[in-house]
Order: C-alpha cells, then structure tokens, then sequence
C-alpha cells in the first residue's frame, strides 16, 4: 500500500501516463507526496493534486493538497480543498496527479479510470464558475460518483490571487492556484471514481472510524475544533472581536463596531443556512446562504475579508460580494485586502453594492492600466502605487483576517507554505493574552505545531479535526488497520525529514531569512495582544534563523 | 413484509456521502462511490437528491442510523 501511483498528465503533448512509484514508499501522501514529487520537477512548476491514506475513508479526511509555485511569493505553496475531489481520486486508486507543460488552447480534462481525454474549453472559456460548473456537470455525466474542478475569469485572465473551485462549494483558495491554471491553458476537470477500497483489517479500522464519526457527531469532545458543531467554519466571529483580533477597515482598528450585524449568531438566526459537509464528514464543515437562486458559501475568513475589512456591516452585500468572489474564481481573503487597500489609497468609503461590483468585475477585466496593476495582490501592487505602509500582505501573501499578536504574524512570514492554517499562529497567541513569554519557547512552539500539521496535512486530515488526528497512536492503528506497517519512529522521522524538505525549497525558490516583508500598519495598530513592536518581531524571527533553520 | 430504506427528508442532505459508502460496504464489503445503491447529486437549487436503488433498498435498512441528519427512514415494502 506504500507504493504510490500516481497520473502524469502533459498538457503540451496531450499525453498522459500513470507511474507506479516505489521509490516514494516513505512519504505517506498529502503535502508530505506532493513536496517529494515537486521537489523532483520544480524547474517545471508543475501542478500537483495529492491525497493522504486517510483521505476519503474517515471522518474529517477530505482535504486533497495542491502544491505549485504561487504567483504572489514566486515560491513552493500549498493549498487544500475539501468537497469529493479526494474521494474521487482515492477511488480511482490514484495518490497524486502531476500536471505539467502549457495546453496551446484552453482545454479541460475528463479522468476516468486513469484515462485522461483533453477536451475543446471554447464553449466556457470566457464563462465564470457557476456557468462552467453547470457545463461541465451537464456535458460530462458520472453524476453521484464525480468531481468537478474549475477556474473563472479570474484565473483565466491571471490574477495573482485566482482560486480554483472544487464541487462548486469548495475552493483552493489561498496563493493563487486560479491563476496557474491559467497560465497551463487549463479551465479545470472532471475526474470520476470507479474503483473500490477493501481495507486490510476491517475490523480494527470499522471499529476506529465509528469512534471518530460518534465524537464528531456528538461534538463534546474538547479536541473538536470550538464552535464548530454548531456554526461550521463561520465560527470565531464575535470571539475574535472581543479579544481586538478583527482587522477592521484596512487594519485602521481591531475592533468592529457593528460586529452585532455580522457575528455568526446574526448568520444564523436571519439567514438560517444549510449545511454542507465535504465527503465522510458527519457534521457540515461549511454552510451555505441563500442569495436569490443560488446558493452562496461563507465562513469566517470570507464574512470577515469581505466585511469588517473593508467596512461592510450589511449582510447582503457581503453574501452578494462573496457570490461574485466566488463567481470569478477570486480568493475571498487576497480580494479583500486588495479592496481594503485601494479603500485607503483612494480614500475611498465603500457602502453600495454597485460601485463595489463594478469595482471587482474591472479587478477581473483588466483594461485600466490601475487594474492590471493590481492584479499581482496588494503587495507588488504598492511599489507601482504607493501605500508600502498599508498594503497589508507579508512575504507577498495577503495577510489572513486574523490579528493576534507576535505568533500570528511570524506564522505567516516563517511559516513554510506562509498559510497561517499550517502553523496556527493565531491560535497560539489567543493563549498568549495576558501574558509575557520568551522567544525561544514561541518560536518553538509555531515549529512544533506546523510539524505536527505537517504530519496531519499528509494524511488529509481537515483543519476542524485536527484536535481529534493529533493522538499519534490513533494514526499508527489506522495507518496499521489499512496496511501500513510504519512505525511510531518512523512517522517522527518523516516529518522532521519533511520540514526540511520543504525548508531547502523555500530557500532554492529566493526566500531570504535576512528580509522580512512586513507593512509598518502591522506596528501601528494594536493587535489582540496589544501593539506588537518590530524589535521584539525581529528577534523572533531570528530564532528561527540562529536555532532552526542552520 | 419487508423492512425497505426509503427516503423521509431529501432536503436535509448535507452531501457527507456517508450513506454511499456504507452502503456499497454492506452490499460489496468494500468502499465505493461507483458500486454504491445510494447515490447523492446535487439538484439545480444547489441541494442535493438521493436516489436509492429499488434492487438494494430491502437490504439497506441499518443505513437508516449513518445519516447524521436523519434523510432516511424504514417503511415496510407495500
């Protein structure tokens, strides 16, 4: 079962290929998969989709990883999307797919069974997600045992901060993947399953699974992530505003004062949302608002960039903004903040649906010389337009809504794939309030966590269940149950292995641990923890450098 | 008469597919999403359908405890 099999797919050549690799026995999968096979063709930044051993077969598991070069930081990234893509690829008996070269003309893929057909994209090129989605749903078939993938006009016409949705509710959504599907020529794909999984020791994994469905569904286990049984990924809105950890108006405050508009009880309770959950999952992991006749995804990175951020208090226009995020192919974060931005270079109130739409779809059209500027994210935007100060991104990235304190920001910048999700800085420091504490033991901590992340992210484990995942004998018996005969050591061993892995990409692709990119706002605002100070920032940083990363 | 799974709430799925897989273990002893008698798909209104199969529904009974928004419920066959 270590053995990976993984599809290559040349979008010059039109060819495809499937490899059985022994020689990637020792990478599990997931993130850990997808470096190692990065790692081996970086020259040719290729895309690669990789699932863990977990993905698809337990509760909580349902996250593929996308790892490519981001057009923002120009370096190794990951990002993850829920939906059925994972299952599909689990039952297609497939670890990864690698997608390589430039496609002359925009195609899309149909995979079945390893087979790959490259199809005409001229019918939905031009055409935004929800109108691809439905072209691709209607055209392509394998209904109930599919997964489909897809980009916007935001990826097609290259924007830095592109996403791409998966199953129409799901996204990758951070670092620009979007836009590297643009550049390939690729508009998306339809893969469908037509394999069976039988587990090895079927008793011992049916018996581990229902324990994890039953702790999930009851959700009184305090591993689960807080608020989740009852508010999905919308949860932590009013919290992170008690605490002054909101970034309000292009990071001018730290607290929303029309947060009763916008916490999740305000969600719920006038808009009454339906629950999705992504494959295996028994609790809904997001939900879904209703916006004429469609239905419109939000959690809190979304209700938070695309609200407070930009001083949105009004509900509809921010399921309305969302839509169009979502409709474009945009990441709703990176949008947000390049809003923001431009809120506070132009001096600029935004209150009206119109001029903000309007706004967006030029985001998208580029034909102000002001909006092509802006399509490479707030960041490279600043040194063409001024506001270096305020454009609020670190190391290239659009910083995450969350404003802590010191870990949140250092697990950003020194983070490996610069996702705050894998390092959980912002996390960290809501046990930091209150209290001092040293260097070393932050630095160490950040670390330790995005190791354990890095374990958990090669495993396919969601982000909300994480807490339960994190008790390491239960991995080694599920990993035993299908097959798997690692030991605990070895398990250690692979992901101190991976991290520096993924340290020497980070360097070889330019990240320079003697330049740190932080916009001075970050010091001027107070963040959860009070005003962060760029000498205290700095001497974290240098932890990493004079301690870890020698 | 026969214990049968049929469908009580459609509108309650939450597209977790945990019913496709159990399913397609209790009649194959595998997981599957192909080989599965329960299909979920998702209706134009953005919710989804559940379609299960006439051949299997007398077999599908315990399905009825996986849903954890309770779609399901067992009817006697007519």
């Amino acid at each position: 079962v270590s053995q990976k099999r993984v599809l290559y797919i040349d979008l010059s050549r039109k060819k495809s290929e499937i490899k059985i690799h022994s020689d990637l026995e020792t990478v599990l999968g997931g993130v850990g998969l997808g470096t190692a096979l990065y790692n081996d063709l970086a020259e040719t930044s290729p895309i690669i989709l990789s699932i863990g051993p977990f993905a698809a077969l337990l509760p909580g598991c349902s996250s593929t990883c996308a790892t490519f070069r981001s057009p923002l930081t120009a370096g190794q990234a990951e990002s993850y999307a829920g939906g059925w893509l994972a299952a599909c690829m689990r039952f297609s008996h497939l670890d990864a797919i690698v997608i390589n070269g430039r496609s002359p003309a925009p195609v899309y893929l149909v995979i079945t069974d390893g087979d790959v057909k490259f199809k005409d994209a001229s019918p939905i090129v031009g055409r935004n997600v929800f109108e691809s989605f439905r072209y691709l749903s209607e055209t392509e078939g394998f209904v109930g045992k599919r997964s489909i993938v897809t980009i916007g006009k935001g990826g097609e016409n290259r924007v830095a901060y592109a996403s791409v949705n998966v199953d129409n509710y799901h996204e990758f959504s951070r670092l620009g993947l979007g836009s590297v599907f643009g550049r390939a020529g690729l508009k998306g794909f339809v893969i469908s399953a037509t394999e069976s999984i039988e587990v090895k020791n079927d008793a011992l994994f049916s018996s581990l699974r229902q324990e994890i469905i039953t702790t999930l569904r009851e959700g009184t286990s305090k591993n689960i992530f807080p608020g989740f049984n009852k508010f999905g990924n919308v949860a932590g809105i009013k919290f992170q505003n008690d605490i002054g950890g909101m970034p309000v108006r292009n990071l001018s405050s730290n607290r929303f004062g029309e947060i009763g508009n916008i916490s999740e009880e305000s969600w719920f309770s006038a808009h009454k949302p339906h629950g999705i959950a992504s494959v295996g999952n028994p609790v809904p992991e997001k939900f879904i608002f209703d916006l004429q006749d469609m239905k419109i995804p939000l959690g809190y990175d979304s209700i938070v960039s695309l609200g407070p951020l930009i001083g949105l208090s009004n509900r509809d226009s921010i399921i309305s903004l969302r839509a169009l995020a979502l409709d474009y192919g945009l990441d709703p974060v990176s949008l947000g903040f390049v809003l923001s931005y431009i809120h506070e270079l132009e001096g600029l109130t935004f209150s009206e649906d119109f001029s903000l739409r309007k706004l967006v779809t030029e985001l998208v059209d580029q034909s102000e010389k002001w909006s092509k500027q802006l399509s490479g994210g707030v960041q490279a935007s600043s040194v063409k337009m001024g506001g270096v100060d305020f454009a609020l991104a670190l190391n290239g990235l659009e910083m995450a809504p969350y404003f802590n304190g010191y870990a949140t920001i250092v697990g950003q910048l020194a983070g490996l794939s610069q996702n705050l999700e894998d390092t959980e800085g912002h996390r960290l420091d809501i046990g930091l309030l209150g209290r001092d504490f040293d260097n070393f033991s932050l630095a160490g901590a950040l670390i330790q966590r995005e190791k354990l992340i890095l374990l958990l992210n090669s495993l396919s484990v969601d982000y909300f269940a994480r807490g339960l995942y994190a008790d390491i004998s239960l991995v080694f018996s599920l990993l035993q149950s299908l097959g798997y005969s690692w030991s605990k050591e070895e398990l250690e061993r692979f992901t101190e292995e991976l991290y520096y892995l993924k340290l020497g990409a980070k360097k070889r692709s330019g990240f320079s641990q003697d330049r740190w990119q932080v916009p001075e706002k970050i010091f001027k605002t107070p963040s959860a923890y009070g005003l962060l100070k760029e000498n205290r920032l700095n001497e974290i940083l240098n932890v990493y450098k004079s301690e870890y990363w020698t | 008469m026969a214990k049968v799974l049929s469908v009580a709430d459609e509108r309650a799925c939450i597209g977790c597919g945990l019913c496709v897989l159990a399913s397609a273990k209790k009649i194959s002893g595998k997981y599957s999403l192909a080989d599965s008698p329960i299909i979920i798909s998702k209706n134009r209104d953005g919710l989804f359908s559940i379609d299960i199969d006439d051949a299997y529904k007398h077999r599908l009974a315990e399905i009825v405890s996986v849903c954890p928004v309770n779609c399901f419920e067992v009817t006697e066959e007519i």
